[in-house]
């Protein structure tokens, strides 16, 4: 099949393609959903198929499910008639990259694919009904998934990649209702690698521990509503790092390009400005191995790096595609991925998190008054990423190093830039989070990523519940 | 299409199934993106699969691809078979005719060429341009999906 994607550049260059891109993929995946104890998906399946991105005088892009002769001219043709279709357009000019020959496989113990499909119903029916710890539990879901990519990417320039990559992911969740009081909880596992991040994670223990502590929280109390001390721990920290670091860093959105659609982002223009306490170090790194925003070239076959967002609360870099690159004078990082072949390209965050401090976390509670928030829940944030409100699950109040609670219905409002010069404590407990549905473009693209940090001490609006 | 689904109803049934029901789907959505005052991207998607769902003593699988072959069925038959029987799966809608429904879009758009979508974009950024001189910055899209299906 690699000959079509040959065919598919040499036949782009003829039509006056100035630069051209294919990606050859083949997708195979399997998804076990069990909710309230009965199978509610099972499910498998597999594509194949070729994108071809072509520039002339703008991008112009054409998929294809169909690998043969005439499939192929079709896309050709449609893919540049539409890169030079446009009249009110501007030419732009692409970033240099190294060209590269690679082939990368991940590594796995387990192939998922292999392991029967009735083991994983087991395994998800067995943990559901561990879920179930009390009659408060009202609803229960645990989830399998993973797939097995495989990809070819070739460019006009010479760029030949190659790219085996095994994604496996599990999920469980317990919902509890006391009154009138809901509540939940999960636990997630997931990234690049086999069926042993399944089995290490112990899922009938984790739903086990998500039903315990659902039902423990929803008979709690609604935590009271003040600006004060708030201490995150790693799940919170993941989502706002994702939120209100990893999506303003994305140049699309800082040039404006995503205003329609994603957002802008508050600090455009500001790089090299002082955006956050000193304390504060935030990376986006694609090639954390085993995570699930694991690549080493991205969608253009740019060779992936890891990339200093903020170092010590100044604005460093963003995240970039070749063009967007160009267009601000830096070199390209490796940020352009794709849901699949049938998409186009987009600037995406792959691992980004808070890098980690000295404080213990001990030594975070030792202040005179504040609230620990546990979890994250939902993020609502304004389309410049600068203001933000966080749901977690759970909230400790702290008083003089000693929590009590749990406590419900805590969220965290505050604006980014207060919010991260108000940081006064960043733990040395990093941990990862895989997020395998991140969100964006038009048509939607969903990606996987990763993002984290360690606990971290700052102040924030706590809004309570009552 | 139908002679797709209706291979691979077949295969199913041929393979084993009590019951089996296949989905065909063909789309092709087209885009064109404005921001910054131009055109940024003009794309095409094209998706076709094939999902097919056998039944076996009330244990239901499904299983979709791109193409029909063997495998599509074999993935439903695996998953069928690892999954508890549905006590309340009752079977399929028995086969009708569907009726037929029109006059809810304009089928003008189904056979529109890629440059009058873009032209129509063109037109449509230098209408918000013209409105006035406060407006400074347009982005938007056009977005055209046709969509076939078979059951």
């Amino acid at each position: 099949m690699a000959d079509f994607a040959e065919r598919a550049i040499i036949d782009s260059l003829k039509f006056g393609a100035r630069y051209a891109d294919v990606r050859l993929e083949k997708l195979t995946w399997e998804t076990i959903v069990v909710k309230d104890g009965k199978v509610e998906r099972a499910k498998s399946g597999e594509i194949h198929g070729l994108g071809l991105r072509v520039l002339l005088k703008t991008w112009g892009f054409a998929s294809c499910t169909h690998l043969n002769k005439r499939s192929l001219r079709k896309i050709v043709a449609t893919a540049a008639s539409m890169a030079k279709g446009a009249k009110k357009t501007k030419t732009f000019k692409l970033s240099k990259i190294p060209i590269n020959r690679e082939k990368i496989t991940t590594d796995i113990i387990k192939d998922p694919l292999t392991i029967p499909t009735e083991e994983k119903v087991e395994l998800c029916l067995d943990s559901d009904r561990c879920a179930h710890v009390d009659k408060f539990i009202k609803r229960t879901t645990t989830h399998i998934a993973c797939d097995k990519t495989q990809k070819l990417f070739l460019s006009s320039e010479g760029t030949e990649i190659k790219f085996l990559n095994t994604l496996t992911y599990c999920e469980t969740f317990a919902l509890a209702k006391r009154g009138v009081v809901v509540e939940y909880m999960d636990e997630i596992a997931g990234g690049s690698g086999g069926f042993e991040i399944v089995e290490n994670f112990n899922l009938p223990e984790k739903a086990k521990n998500a039903g315990q502590r659902a039902s423990k929280l929803a008979a709690a109390k609604g935590i009271p509503g003040k600006k004060t001390t708030v201490v995150l721990d790693q799940d919170l920290v993941a989502l706002l790092c994702h939120e209100i670091i990893g999506h303003p860093s994305e140049a699309d959105r800082v040039l404006g390009r995503e205003a329609a659609w994603a957002g802008k982002a508050w600090w455009a223009g500001m790089t090299g400005k002082k955006i956050g306490a000193k304390l504060l170090n935030a990376t986006d790194d694609p090639r954390v191995k085993g995570s699930l925003g694991y690549y080493e070239f991205d969608d253009e076959g740019t060779p992936a790096r890891r990339k200093e967002l903020i170092r010590e609360g100044i604005l460093k870099e963003h995240m970039h595609s070749r063009e967007t690159a160009a267009e601000l004078g830096v070199s390209p990082n490796g940020n352009m991925r794709a849901q699949s072949f049938q998409y186009l390209p987009l600037i995406r965050m792959s691992n980004t998190f808070i890098e980690p401090g000295d404080f213990s976390k001990d030594e975070l509670f030792e202040i005179k008054d504040g609230v620990y928030l546990k979890g994250q829940k939902i993020p609502s944030i304004d389309s410049k990423r600068q203001n933000f409100q966080i749901s977690a699950k759970e909230a400790f109040l702290i008083k003089r190093g000693k929590l009590t609670g749990p406590f419900r219905g805590a969220s965290i409002a505050g604006v980014a830039s207060e919010f991260f010069k108000s940081i006064d404590a960043v733990g040395n407990d990093f941990e990862m989070r895989p997020v395998p549905n991140c969100g964006k473009g038009d048509p939607m693209q969903t990606i996987g990523v990763g993002n984290g940090g360690p606990h971290l001490r700052a102040i924030a609006r706590v809004l309570g519940a009552g | 299409m139908l002679s797709r689904v209706q291979r691979s109803l077949e295969l199913a049934l041929s393979s084993g199934a009590e019951e089996a029901e296949a989905f065909a789907s063909k789309n092709i959505v087209m885009t064109v993106r404005i921001a910054s005052n131009r055109v940024l991207e003009v794309k095409q998607v094209q998706d076709e699969g094939i999902g097919v769902c056998a039944v076996i003593k009330k244990k239901i699988g499904f299983s979709s691809g791109n193409r029909l072959n063997e495998g599509v069925v074999k993935r439903a038959f695996s998953i069928a078979h690892a999954r508890p029987p549905n006590p309340k799966f009752n079977g399929f809608p028995l086969p009708r005719r569907a009726r037929k429904v029109t006059d809810i879009y304009d089928r003008h758009l189904e056979y529109i060429s890629r440059s009058k979508i873009v032209e129509l974009a063109e037109d449509m950024l230098e209408a918000a341009l013209d409105f006035d001189n406060r407006i400074f910055e347009v982005s938007g899209a056009i977005n055209l999906i046709v969509e076939r299906c078979a059951i």
